[in-house]
């Protein structure tokens, strides 16, 4: 039984006490912060788990994150919303983190496949399950630069600037990656997408 | 196509071009019905890497916040206090300084004469940290002491501290925690502080600092358990009304109604003022009353919502000084948002963004965050 990561939580989007939980936190209130790492705490483990694709790693890595975040609230400008920016350090880390040689020993990890047939999520409204499978290893298979650059836009909703900010890269570059991992994945799930548009349409008539 | 032109096609589904070039792609797309297919297929990678499921060991989002917790190095309090608290951490020096030149120079002006005078009292009435009932008569006793000017001067911090938990008490409105277990917070909050006051002598500039930490900690703790259920509550409410595409604002203001219990340890904060120098009487039960009522209120319809949005708005007109003014302000905007977006009247979008902007023009609004928000 594993939790599903979807769809977050609507606090998660914008909690109302954000800003209350992060002005405690930053007079140094633990247990406001612990509050704050419960409210984000799926979409900081999703970004990092997508991107390194080992659960374990992701615990490291969303820990991490969240330690990086207490220790740099000063910094933080409360404008901002918290979310982006937690999940931007936890992006960096995880890209640093697969570019590691010991993360390059480990391999790539079981994929999730079990747990994605049985699971009638958002996924199945556009690819069967084989369409799954295929995105799944598309995804694997991916440049972990060009899969980050792709978890931040497509998941994260961020901006170009965001991605650029988060991974030390310029504008260009997530342009440009980005586009690669799109262009290969729509090439790896050209068939599938269209059977389930047919599907549809037959549905529909 | 080439490379160039089909990353732009990318950059364009994100909205990432500059205008002109967005127009010169959306004239092309247009036109051209490959292009069009081309650029429907990377909307749908989007589409597809989103929903790929990303799941966590059964469990994992249980442990995490209190294993992050415990990893946690306390902040370093630097920068983050303002002047007024080094001034008070210098009066502090000064006052437990003094007693001791002037045992050295008895001949000492008696103009400095007043200032030790708070000194010697706030080291008598130290109690030890470890005497709880005995320390629980230390809170009012400091409430008192605040009255006297040189003790006001002395310790400015500690009675502002105090002075809200006193409030909380004789209010008796703090909900997870019956009013004598706030007293002995208060109470304990109290000793330690005094004891540090006896004991640090050596470095009393961090002692002020430690103390303005410690009360929100305190406070803290104690909500922690009734935050909690609010926040699961809350939680379990947001997943079964949100949509798929319900706007985060509308999700926002939904919530919004539930955080009055986070909200008020900050609102009373701000009733005592970061000096505590002014000591109100106890309020009367009426606002808060009120406060509590208007606050349960889970209005239906569009014109409960506009009634609701009438009510706050009295209510902070009527008590300007109060501390929920600030709430009350932005639960008139919300509610006001409510009853445009579920009556859909433009009369009541006007009021909304009329209210809105008042508020974000305002330079004591302390949650201009959320209404830009609801804005958005």
């Amino acid at each position: 039984m594993r939790a599903p990561l979807w769809p977050y939580d609507s606090r998660e989007v914008m909690g109302p006490s954000e800003s209350f939980l992060i002005a405690r936190a930053r007079r140094g209130d633990p247990g406001a912060f612990e509050e704050i790492v419960r409210l984000y705490q799926r979409r900081v483990y999703g970004v990092a788990l997508r991107i390194v694709r080992a659960p374990d790693v992701a615990d490291d890595i969303a820990q991490e994150a969240f330690l990086r975040a207490w220790r740099s609230l000063d910094r933080f400008d409360l404008e901002r919303p918290f979310g982006p920016w937690v999940c931007q350090i936890a992006a960096n880390l995880a890209v640093n983190h697969v570019r590691s040689p010991r993360a390059r020993e480990q391999g790539l990890p079981e994929a999730h496949g079990e747990t994605k047939a049985a699971e009638p999520g958002p996924l199945g409204a556009l690819l069967d399950a084989e369409g799954a499978r295929v995105l799944e290893a598309a995804m694997a298979g991916l440049p972990q630069e060009q899969r980050a650059v792709l978890v931040l836009r497509a998941v994260e909703e961020m901006s170009y600037a965001e991605i650029a900010e988060a991974l030390g890269i310029s504008l260009g570059t997530v342009m440009s990656r980005l586009y690669r991992a799109r262009e290969r994945l729509a090439r790896a799930l050209g068939p599938y997408l269209g059977a389930a548009a047919q599907r549809r349409k037959a549905g529909a008539s | 196509m080439s490379d160039h032109e089909q990353e732009r096609l990318s950059a364009y589904l994100d909205g990432e071009l500059a205008p002109a070039e967005t127009a010169a792609v959306k004239a092309h797309v247009s036109a051209c019905q490959d292009c069009a297919a081309r650029l429907a297929g990377l909307a749908a990678v989007d589409r597809a890497a989103a929903a790929l499921p990303a799941a966590a060991p059964s469990g994992y989002f249980e442990t995490l916040p209190a294993r992050v917790r415990a990893r946690l190095e306390p902040r370093a309090p630097t920068r983050r206090f303002p002047v007024w608290t080094w001034a008070a951490a210098a009066a502090l020096l000064l006052a437990a300084i003094t007693p001791l030149t002037l045992r050295q120079r008895p001949d000492a002006s008696p103009s400095t004469g007043e200032i030790p005078a708070a000194a010697p009292a706030t080291l008598a009435s130290a109690p030890s940290p470890g005497e709880d009932p005995q320390a629980a008569p230390a809170a009012p006793k400091l409430a008192t002491r605040a009255k006297h000017p040189a003790g006001a001067v002395a310790t400015p911090l500690p009675i502002a501290a105090n002075q809200a938990s006193l409030d909380f008490s004789t209010k008796g409105e703090l909900a997870s925690a019956p009013p004598e277990a706030d007293l002995r917070q208060s109470a304990e909050r109290a000793a330690p502080g005094e004891a540090r006051r006896a004991g640090g002598l050596a470095s009393p500039p961090t002692a002020p600092a430690r103390e303005a930490l410690a009360a929100p900690r305190d406070e803290g703790a104690v909500r922690e358990g009734a935050s909690e259920a609010e926040l699961l509550g809350s939680r379990a409410r947001g997943q079964a009304t949100s949509m798929p595409d319900r706007r985060a604002a509308d999700v926002a203001a939904d919530s919004v109604a539930q955080a009055t219990a986070e909200d008020r340890p900050l609102a009373r904060e701000r009733a005592v003022g970061p000096m505590g120098g002014t000591i109100s009487e106890p309020r009367a039960a009426g606002p808060e009353a009120d406060w509590r009522r208007l606050s349960a209120v889970r209005p239906r319809t569009p014109d409960e919502w506009r009634r609701l949005r009438e009510e706050w708005r009295r209510f902070a007109e009527a008590d300007p000084g109060g501390p929920h003014v600030d709430d009350a302000r932005v639960r008139t905007i919300q509610a006001g948002y409510r009853a445009w977006r579920t009556g859909a009247d433009p009369a009541d979008e006007v009021v909304f963004r009329r209210d809105a902007s008042a508020y974000l023009e305002r330079e004591d609004a302390m949650q201009k965050q959320r209404v830009r928000e609801l804005l958005r």
